[in-house]
C-alpha cells in the first residue's frame, strides 16, 4: 500500500485534563438529595479567550446557561487546571443556551466581550400558550481584566432578537480605514445580523448585513477569512439544505470578485476555509482558489462514526503542514493527514521531510522554485482539480462529509487509482460523549497548541507525549546553533536573521 | 484543582452475583508466562461461582461453580513449584486450589464439538481442604524471606492464620495434574482490631515484612522467627509489633482501613532499599509511608474502599491508586501528584493491574464492579487497560452492582503531573546548553513560549536540508 511509504511522525496524544460541565440540579435544588444531572452543550456552546500575554482561557457553556472558565495556572510551583464557574448576570433561570463567543484583546481591540444568545421561555398565560424571547447579551470587560474574575464589574447589554439565533462568531471590519470587530449572528430568518460597537458609548448596535442570504436556506455554520493584509475577504457558508456558499469579496470597494456554490444533500453541520501550510512568522496565503468547489476531497471513513459535527484545522505533527481534525456524534476525534503524491516521492528521498514553505519573505525566490518542481511531477489532472495555478493556494474542505457513502468510496477508489493527493487518516482517538467542537489553543502557556475537544458533557484538554515535542525542540535548537556556527564563519544567510529575530 | 482523565477504551463481562472486594483480581492464571504472560481476569461471587475473564470476550473462558460463598481469591506459586495456582476461599472455609491448564493449540478446538467445548470450560479444583471458617483477606506471598511462599489468610474473628503447602513423598510427585500434599498452619496471631487487609512489604533491608491493616489508620507488623533452639525447634514464634504513625488526620479511630505493600520506589529508591506501603481509609484518608515515616497524606471526600498500586505511566515507578464507594478513582504518585478519574457508577469491587487484551500483551487496566439498583444483584467489572509495555498492561477493573463486568483498558498516562513544555524542557540539561549557544540567558516564560513556538510551528525543514548541504 502506498500509506506505507509514507513516513511521518504520528505523535499519541493524550488526555492532559478532563472537565465535566457543572451539573445542575434539576429537582429539589438547595437540599442534599436533589436530583442533578450534566446538563449538555451544543456545537456553538464554547470560544477561546486569547491573551496577548499568554494566559489562554477556553469558555464553555452549558444549555442551561452555566459557564466554565477552564485555564492552567501555576500554583506552588507546580501547573494545575483550574476550573471556574463564572457567573454571567441577566441570564434568567430556565433559558436555554444557544451560542456563545467571545472577541478576546487584540491590537485593535482592546477589551474582552463575551456574546451569549439564549431563548427565555415565556409563561404559559391564560389568553396565550407558552411563547419564547430571544436575547442576544453582551458583556464589555475593563480593559485592565484579563479574565473573567471581576465579571460582575462588566458591562453588558441585552439585546431582544426577532428571530431564533443560530451560530454566533466575530470577524473584523474595516470602519473608516480602521479595523474593528465584530459580532455576526446567524438568525433563522436566513439573515447574519452584525453587531458592531459604538465606540462612543461601548454600545453594541445591530447592523443589517450587505450580503443577506440570497438562498431561502438557514445558514448553520459560516467561516470568514482574511488575506493579503485584510484587503481580500473570503466567506464560506454552509446550509441546512446542504448548499455551501463561498464568496471573494476584494475588501476594499467592497466588489464581489468572485462566488461559488455547492449543493450537498444533507445539512452541513461545519465549514472552515483553511490552508496546507502553517507559517508562522506570517500567516499570509496568496492567490485564490481559480477552481473553486469543482473538486472535493473526500475524507476516508469520516462516514463510519455518525454525523460529523465539527472540524478543525491544526498542526498537530509539527511539520509546518496542516492537518484536519473532524470531530463527530460517534464519539470519534479523527486526525487526517495530507499527502500529496509529491510528498511520498520526496519522502522516500529526504528521510521524510514534507516540504514546506520557506521562512521569511513570502518571496522568496526558493520557495517558488519548490512549486515548480511540484507542479512537474504532479498528473495534469490533479493540478487542475486540486490545486490553483497559482503557487500559495486554499484549499477548501467542503463538509465532504456528507457526500453518501457510495458515492464517497467511489470517489474513494478513483484517488487511489489516480494516486493522486488525498487525505489520510493519521489516527483517531475515542471519547466517553459525542465530540460537539474542537479548537486549538495554546492553553497550557508553553508555546505548543493544544487541543481542546468539548464532548457532550465536558471539555477535554489533549496533548502529545511532551518528551518526545520536546526531542523535536532540542533537534531543531541543535539546527539552529550549527547554522550559526556555519554563519558566523561564512556569513550570514537570511533566515538567520529571522531567527534571531525571533529569538529576540 | 487536580487532574482529571477519562478512559473510554472498556470491555463489558457479564457477571451475576455478589462479589466481595478481595474476590476480583487479574493475574496469569494458566501459566503461558513463558510465552507473553497474558493475564487474565478471575472474579468469584457469593454463589459460588467462579468466572476466569480473558481477552476481550464477554463470556468466561474457564467457569466453575457451586464452591460456596467466595471471599477471597489469589495467585501464586502456593506448591512451591514454579506454577502459578489460583487459590479460591470460602467463607465456610473451604479452599480451592485450581491448576488451569492454557489451551493447546486453537485449530484443535475447532474439531471439537459443541460438548467438548461445553467441557473444556468447566474448571475443577485440583486440590481442595477445610480450613478454619470465615477468612476475609488472603496473601500469597513470601512473608519470612525463606524462598518459599506462605498463605496468610486474615479472619473475621481478628486472627490472622499462616500456611504452608508441604508436598507428600517424592513417590507421589510424578503424577501429573494433581497436588499431592497439604497446607499446614505454621503460625498464628490474635490481633485486637478488626483486619482490613494484608500485605507484604520490602524493608530498607530488603527483607519482606507482612504488615495488617487495623481501624483508624494504622497497621501491625506480625513477625514469623522459627525458633531454632528451646523446647521445640522447628516450631514458629508469631510476635507482633504494632506501629504508630504520628497522623492526626485520622477522624475515627475505628474506621475501616486497607493497606497495600510492596510499592515499587523506581529510580528514587536506589538510596535506601526497600518499597513504599500506603494505607487508605473509608473516610477518605489516604498515606503514603517509607519506613514507619509519613511521606506524605490525602483527605478527600469519598470513601476509600479499595486500594492498590500500579505502575500507571510505565515509567517504572508504581502509583498508588484508590477507589471510593462512588466510583471516584485516585491515582497518586510518590510526589504527591493526583490524576482522578470519576467511574460513572457505584463501584462493589474495584482492582487496577495488568491485563492481556490481545491476549499477548499485558495492558494496565482499572476494574470495577458496580451495583445496579437492587444490592443482591451484580452487575458489572470494569476494567481499564492501556498499551504501552510489551507485554502486561496496567488495568483498572471495577465491579458493580449489575450483572455486568466492564473491563476499560488503554489507562497508560504519560504522566502524573501536570505539565506543559517548558516544564519538560527545562528537566532537560541539553536545553540549557543549546540556549546558552542561542546567547539567550535566563529566559522568563514568554520569551520560552515564544521560541518553542517558532520551533514547532514556524520551523521549515527545507531550510535546515539547504543548509547541510552547503
Amino acid at each position: 500500500m502506498e500509506e506505507s511509504k509514507i513516513s511521518y511522525k504520528s505523535w499519541k496524544w493524550t488526555d492532559a485534563h478532563f472537565c465535566n460541565l457543572p451539573t445542575h440540579t434539576l429537582l429539589y435544588p438547595g437540599m442534599s438529595c436533589g436530583i442533578s444531572t450534566t446538563p449538555q452543550t451544543n456545537v456553538y456552546g464554547h470560544a477561546k479567550v486569547i491573551d496577548p500575554d499568554g494566559s489562554n482561557k477556553f469558555l464553555v457553556a452549558s444549555r442551561v446557561g452555566k459557564f466554565i472558565s477552564l485555564e492552567y495556572q501555576i500554583t506552588m510551583d507546580k501547573l494545575a487546571p483550574s476550573a471556574k464557574i463564572i457567573p454571567f448576570s441577566y441570564i434568567p433561570a430556565g433559558a436555554e443556551l444557544v451560542s456563545l463567543d467571545v472577541i478576546s484583546k487584540s491590537v485593535h481591540h482592546k477589551r474582552i466581550v463575551v456574546g451569549v444568545t439564549f431563548i427565555k421561555f415565556e409563561e404559559e398565560s391564560e389568553d396565550s400558550e407558552g411563547t419564547c424571547k430571544q436575547y442576544l447579551n453582551l458583556y464589555s470587560l475593563r480593559e485592565e481584566y484579563s479574565g473573567f474574575d471581576n465579571i460582575d464589574d462588566c458591562f453588558s447589554q441585552s439585546i431582544d432578537l426577532d428571530f431564533t439565533p443560530y451560530q454566533l462568531t466575530h470577524t473584523s471590519i474595516f470602519v473608516a480605514g480602521k479595523l474593528e470587530s465584530a459580532f455576526l449572528l446567524v438568525g433563522s430568518d436566513c439573515k447574519i445580523h452584525m453587531y458592531r460597537e459604538v465606540s462612543v458609548s461601548f454600545c453594541w448596535l445591530a447592523v443589517t448585513v450587505r450580503y443577506t442570504c440570497t438562498e431561502k436556506s438557514l445558514v448553520h455554520w459560516i467561516d470568514i477569512v482574511y488575506y493579503n493584509q485584510y484587503s481580500k475577504r473570503l466567506t464560506a457558508r454552509g446550509h441546512r439544505d446542504g448548499g455551501i456558499t463561498v464568496s471573494h469579496v476584494n475588501v476594499k470597494n467592497n466588489e464581489m470578485l468572485s462566488s461559488w456554490s455547492l449543493q450537498h444533500d444533507s445539512p452541513i453541520t461545519c465549514i472552515n476555509i483553511f490552508t496546507l501550510e502553517y507559517n508562522v512568522s506570517q500567516p499570509g496565503f496568496g492567490n485564490v482558489l481559480s477552481n473553486g468547489l469543482k473538486a472535493p476531497l473526500v475524507l476516508p471513513q469520516s462516514n463510519k462514526f455518525d454525523v460529523p459535527l465539527c472540524v478543525c484545522i491544526v498542526d498537530i505533527d509539527f511539520d509546518g503542514c496542516n492537518e484536519i481534525m473532524v470531530g463527530t456524534y460517534g464519539q470519534e476525534l479523527l486526525a487526517y493527514k495530507f499527502v500529496s503524491q509529491k510528498h511520498v516521492s520526496k519522502s522516500g528521498k529526504s528521510s521524510g521531510n514534507e516540504k514546506c514553505e520557506e521562512i521569511g519573505d513570502i518571496n522568496d525566490p526558493n520557495r517558488n522554485r519548490h512549486l515548480s518542481d511540484e507542479k512537474e511531477q504532479r498528473p495534469v489532472d490533479i493540478q487542475n482539480s486540486l490545486r490553483s495555478k497559482s503557487h500559495e493556494n486554499l484549499n477548501f474542505k467542503h463538509s465532504s462529509e456528507n457526500i453518501t457513502q457510495s458515492n464517497k468510496q467511489h470517489k474513494q477508489e478513483d484517488y487511489m487509482v489516480k494516486k493522486c493527493d488525498h487525505f489520510q487518516l493519521l489516527w483517531q482517538k475515542s471519547f466517553a460523549c459525542p465530540v460537539m467542537g474542537i479548537d486549538r489553543l495554546d492553553i497550557m502557556g508553553d508555546g505548543m497548541e493544544d487541543l481542546v475537544v468539548v464532548t457532550l458533557k465536558g471539555v477535554h484538554i489533549i496533548q502529545p507525549d511532551l518528551q518526545e515535542i520536546a526531542k523535536v525542540c532540542l533537534e531543531r535548537m541543535n539546527k539552529i546553533t550549527q547554522k550559526r556556527h556555519k554563519t558566523e564563519s561564512d556569513k550570514h544567510l537570511p533566515s538567520v536573521k529571522s531567527v534571531e529575530n525571533k529569538e529576540k | 484543582m487536580w487532574r482529571t482523565v477519562s478512559f473510554v477504551e472498556r470491555i463489558e463481562v457479564d457477571f451475576v452475583g455478589n462479589l466481595f472486594n478481595q474476590a476480583i483480581l487479574l493475574g496469569d492464571v494458566d501459566n503461558d508466562q513463558v510465552q507473553d504472560k497474558a493475564n487474565e481476569l478471575i472474579v468469584g461471587n457469593t454463589e459460588g461461582d467462579l468466572h476466569i475473564f480473558r481477552g476481550t470476550y464477554s463470556s468466561p473462558w474457564r467457569k466453575c461453580s457451586d464452591l460456596g460463598m467466595l471471599t477471597c481469591i489469589g495467585i501464586g506459586d502456593v506448591c512451591n513449584k514454579g506454577k502459578n495456582t489460583l487459590l479460591a476461599l470460602t467463607a465456610e472455609g473451604w479452599c480451592y486450589l485450581f491448576e488451569v491448564v492454557a489451551e493447546v493449540k486453537k485449530d484443535e478446538s475447532k474439531t471439537e464439538t459443541d460438548a467438548e467445548d461445553e467441557n473444556k470450560i468447566i474448571l475443577k479444583p485440583h486440590y481442595t481442604q477445610h480450613l478454619p471458617a470465615n477468612g476475609k483477606s488472603l496473601l500469597i506471598a513470601d512473608v519470612d524471606g525463606d524462598g518459599q511462599i506462605e498463605i496468610v489468610v486474615a479472619y473475621a474473628d481478628r486472627v490472622v492464620r499462616c500456611f504452608r503447602w508441604k508436598q507428600d513423598s517424592a513417590s507421589d510427585m510424578l503424577e501429573v495434574g494433581s497436588s499431592t500434599g497439604n497446607l499446614i498452619q505454621i503460625s498464628q496471631w490474635q490481633l485486637s482490631g478488626q483486619i482490613g487487609s494484608l500485605t507484604v512489604n520490602l524493608s530498607e533491608e530488603g527483607k519482606p515484612e507482612l504488615l495488617v491493616a487495623q481501624p483508624g489508620g494504622t497497621y501491625v507488623k506480625l513477625c514469623l522467627t522459627v525458633v531454632t533452639g528451646g523446647e521445640s525447634p522447628g516450631q514458629s514464634e508469631s510476635t507482633f509489633v504494632e506501629e504508630r504513625l504520628g497522623s492526626a488526620r485520622i477522624r475515627n479511630s475505628m474506621i475501616t482501613t486497607e493497606i497495600v505493600g510492596g510499592i515499587n520506589k523506581g529510580n528514587r529508591g536506589k538510596a535506601g532499599g526497600g518499597t513504599f506501603y500506603a494505607l487508605s481509609t473509608l473516610d477518605g484518608t489516604l498515606i503514603l509511608i517509607e519506613n514507619k515515616e509519613i511521606l506524605w497524606s490525602l483527605q478527600v471526600d469519598h470513601q476509600l474502599f479499595a486500594l492498590t498500586k500500579l505502575d500507571v505511566t510505565g515509567n517504572g515507578t508504581e502509583e498508588v491508586v484508590c477507589c471510593g464507594w462512588d466510583g471516584q478513582t485516585y491515582i497518586v504518585n510518590h510526589t504527591r501528584d493526583v490524576v482522578r478519574y470519576q467511574f460513572e457508577e457505584n463501584v462493589t469491587a474495584f482492582t487496577a493491574g495488568l491485563y492481556s487484551v490481545n491476549q499477548k500483551d499485558n495492558v494496565p487496566s482499572f476494574v470495577y464492579a458496580t451495583f445496579n439498583n437492587k444490592l443482591s444483584i451484580f452487575s458489572s467489572v470494569f476494567c481499564l487497560y492501556s498499551v504501552n509495555q510489551k507485554d502486561n498492561v496496567p488495568s483498572f477493573v471495577y465491579a458493580t452492582f449489575n450483572n455486568k463486568i466492564f473491563i476499560y483498558y488503554n489507562i497508560t498516562l504519560p504522566r502524573v503531573e501536570s505539565t506543559n513544555l517548558i516544564e519538560v524542557m527545562d528537566k532537560m540539561e541539553e536545553t540549557h546548553e543549546l540556549l546558552t549557544k542561542l546567547n539567550i540567558t535566563d529566559p522568563d516564560t514568554s520569551q520560552l513560549r515564544e521560541l518553542y513556538h517558532w520551533l514547532l510551528y514556524g520551523w521549515k525543514p527545507d531550510l535546515s536540508a539547504e543548509d547541510d548541504k552547503t
